[in-house]
């Protein structure tokens, strides 16, 4: 088992409106979060927000949510957004508990996020 | 003045032919004597007598002086023979009410000396009332005294003497009716040669009188007993008897003297009993309730000493530990009141507060050394600290020059943990410690040295004594238990005696554990074998929230320690526990992070979730746990 089978990161850039969609499947621990943030590498760009696919998110621990909350800084500073679409149970427990559900705008799913970064 | 002549006398006399000129020379005689005179004609013969006991002498005398008559002279000396005897019998008489007076006022002395030294208000009440019947010599006694009781409310008890206690119990208690009033109200006292005559007796309802069935009661003496030092009313002394007029004033007086005796005792006794009452309020507070701990039949004994008034400083604790583990421990502060009291309230306080920062058996009892030598007083404190771990079946603890504990095995072997460890705190600065193997069914016994050491027996006779009852308790531990405490210790104990007997029920308890290494990928496995673990268990449902904690805590012990040893999930008596064993001996911190803050989320998450968490040191590191809720 390595880490590429825990967990899978795919980034799908739109430019109208300017959003980086990031599809995160498998699980995310100390142990593979790096994997995601060398994905997160050079976003935001300036304007663009990002939104999380995180409907095949089977876990995130503490390692994780701060990968999530650096890209919100990053977006905030860059004048752009972070969504999160479609999060799971487990997920939605960890960022409960550590209310970051203040942070970040929450969607059912990826198109409902979508739809919100154009709104705005 | 000169005396009379007494023939110029009897001559002027003699012409007093009438009661008016008799009356009249007696007024001018009394002058003269200084006395009662009476002035009679005795067979023709002017008598004046000038002691009203014995008119006829100075009448036989006259006669004898005036006519010289043989007779006469005999009659007089008859009537000086008699009443030289009569004198003689009234001064044994009196010489003999002197001595009695004087014996009661020894007996008083006695009585006095009895009364004030006694402390126990039973016995005072008794003897007083008995002491006071007999001296008064009244047919029976009843002493009415009044209590405050625990909760403020006052309520009377009564004691009687020269009557079976039956022969009032039918009756209510007296109350305050105008007999009873002047006695139950401190007015004084009350004495009647016939209280039935009195204008006082039979006004009150409902029985106008004594009640049916009521012993006869004519002579009737009643002293009030007035406290000293706040002058309320304690209670009152009630004398009877059949006969009319037997009580007199010399009665009176001695029933007042013990009184007063015996106000002096009751305000002793109950200034002792609210001291003492302070004193084991304050150690009852300080001796917490011996709780049970999961999966242990716990029982827990502390009996002040029989004899002496003062607390001792004994004390017993269970402290339910991290993982599932029980802290035992037993203590004693030498010396006795408050200050042995107070000194064992603050180091059994410290006891526990380390052992729940979880520290090992040998850094408590040298902690609680240490924090003793800067407490007041002197007192030697002996103390032992035993953890029991189910996950390894043993016993770890360490002795401060205490009495050795004793450990039952499921077979009943008895073995004394005997061996010398350390000294008593305060005096000790280091605490060996010692595992030995506690499987499921084994007992552990800690106990004072109030329970083994008693006057005629030695301390080796002592344990003997103790090995000899450990092996043939049966039956309920409780009862067991006690009966055994009543056997040592022989019923009286002139030492406190605390006892604490803990027995692992040997309730299945569920453990797995998993070898963990600080590959990139260990939280991950860690989280599948929870998992799964909790599959097996049937606690799917907490699944998620174990493989939160899991993770965080196996996160931190690869980022903080680099060397995680091992992750337990223990499972028993309703409790789920998740523990991560690291090499290396800091404990963790838990920072609160900023919503912005990228880091210091993991322990949070691991509070939130957990009922409690926390760390302990091992010889090798440290764990640290978290207790999930299973419900």
């Amino acid at each position: 088992m390595d880490r590429s089978e825990l967990v899978s990161v795919q980034v799908e850039r739109l430019d109208r409106p300017p959003v980086a969609i990031v599809r995160v499947r498998g699980e995310l621990d100390f142990g593979t979060t790096p994997r995601l943030v060398e994905a997160l590498a050079g976003l935001p760009e300036p304007g663009q927000s990002v939104v999380f696919d995180l409907s095949e998110l089977e876990f995130c621990d503490s390692s994780g949510l701060g990968a999530l909350i650096a890209t919100h800084k990053a977006a905030a500073a860059a004048g752009g957004r972070v969504h999160l679409a479609g999060v799971t149970p487990i997920v939605l427990t960890a960022i409960h508990v550590t209310s970051l559900d203040q942070l970040f705008p929450m969607h059912d799913t990826l198109e409902g996020a979508l739809a919100e970064v154009r709104r705005a | 003045m000169n005396r009379p002549d007494l023939s110029a006398l009897v001559r002027f006399a003699a012409q007093l032919r009438t009661a008016d000129s008799q009356a009249a020379a007696a007024t001018i005689l009394q002058r003269w004597f200084g006395r009662p005179v009476s002035v009679s004609v005795v067979d023709g013969v002017v008598a004046i007598a000038v002691d009203a006991d014995v008119p006829d002498l100075l009448a036989a005398a006259a006669r004898a002086g005036l006519t010289g008559d043989p007779a006469a002279t005999a009659e007089l000396l008859d009537i000086m023979e008699r009443l030289t005897i009569e004198r003689a019998e009234a001064i044994e008489h009196r010489t003999a009410r002197l001595e009695a007076d004087g014996r009661i006022v020894d007996n008083l002395h006695e009585i006095g000396l009895r009364l004030t030294a006694q402390l126990d208000l039973d016995s005072l009440v008794q003897e007083a009332t008995d002491t006071a019947t007999a001296a008064t010599g009244a047919q029976f006694g009843a002493f009415f005294y009044n209590l405050v009781g625990e909760y403020g409310e006052s309520y009377t008890l009564y004691t009687l003497s020269g009557v079976p206690r039956r022969a009032f119990e039918k009756f209510p208690m007296p109350r305050n009716t105008k007999v009873f009033a002047p006695t139950f109200n401190g007015e004084g006292t009350v004495r009647s040669d016939d209280i039935t005559l009195d204008p006082r007796f039979g006004r009150n309802e409902p029985y106008f009188g004594m009640p049916a069935g009521h012993l006869p009661v004519r002579s009737y003496l009643a002293v009030s007993v007035i406290s000293p030092t706040s002058h309320e009313v304690l209670g009152g002394f009630f004398f009877g008897h059949p006969d009319r007029g037997c009580f007199t004033k010399a009665h009176e007086r001695i029933a007042e003297g013990i009184a007063g005796y015996a106000a002096i005792g009751l305000d002793n006794a109950r200034l002792y009993a609210r001291e003492r009452s302070v004193a084991t309020d304050l150690q009852r507070r300080l001796l917490p309730e011996v709780t049970d701990a999961p999966g242990f039949t716990v029982v827990g004994r502390y009996l002040p000493a029989a004899t002496g008034s003062e607390v001792g400083g004994d004390w017993l604790d269970v402290i339910e530990l991290s993982g599932g583990r029980t802290a035992f421990v037993v203590g004693d502060v030498m010396g006795r009141g408050l200050p042995a009291a107070s000194t064992m309230g603050q180091i059994r306080t410290a006891v526990r507060a380390y052992a729940l920062l979880d520290l090992p058996p040998g850094e408590v009892l040298r902690h609680a050394s240490q924090l003793a030598t800067e407490m007041a007083g002197r007192q030697f404190i002996t103390c032992v600290y035993a953890v029991h771990d189910p996950v390894d079946a043993t016993l770890t603890y360490a002795n401060a020059g205490h009495p050795a504990p004793a450990v039952i095995a499921p077979d009943g072997r008895i073995t004394f943990l005997s061996e010398r460890l350390g000294m008593p705190l305060r005096v000790g600065d280091a605490y060996e410690e010692r595992v030995v193997p506690f499987p499921a069914g084994s007992a552990v016994v800690l106990y004072t040295d109030g329970l083994v050491e008693r006057r005629g027996r030695t301390l080796p006779e002592g344990m003997d004594a103790l090995g000899k009852a450990l092996r043939a308790m049966d039956g309920d531990p409780a009862g067991a238990c006690d009966r055994m405490i009543a056997d040592l210790t022989g019923g009286t104990h002139d030492d406190d005696v605390a006892l604490l007997y803990a027995r692992d029920d040997g309730v299945p308890r569920k453990v797995e554990v998993m070898a963990l290494s600080s590959e990139p990928l260990v939280a991950s496995r860690g989280r599948r074998f929870a998992v799964d673990t909790l599959a097996a268990w049937g606690l799917s449902d907490r699944g998620d929230m174990v493989a939160m904690v899991v993770t965080e805590l196996i996160s931190n012990a690869v980022r903080h320690s680099r060397s995680p040893f091992a992750l337990r999930l223990h499972y028993t008596h309703e409790r789920l526990i998740v523990e991560v064993a690291d090499g290396d001996d800091r404990q963790p911190r838990r920072i609160k992070a900023e919503v912005h803050d990228e880091n210091h989320r993991g322990l949070y998450i691991v509070d939130v979730l957990a009922r409690r968490w926390g760390a302990r040191s091992t010889p090798t590191g440290k764990i640290v746990w978290a207790e999930l809720p299973v419900s």
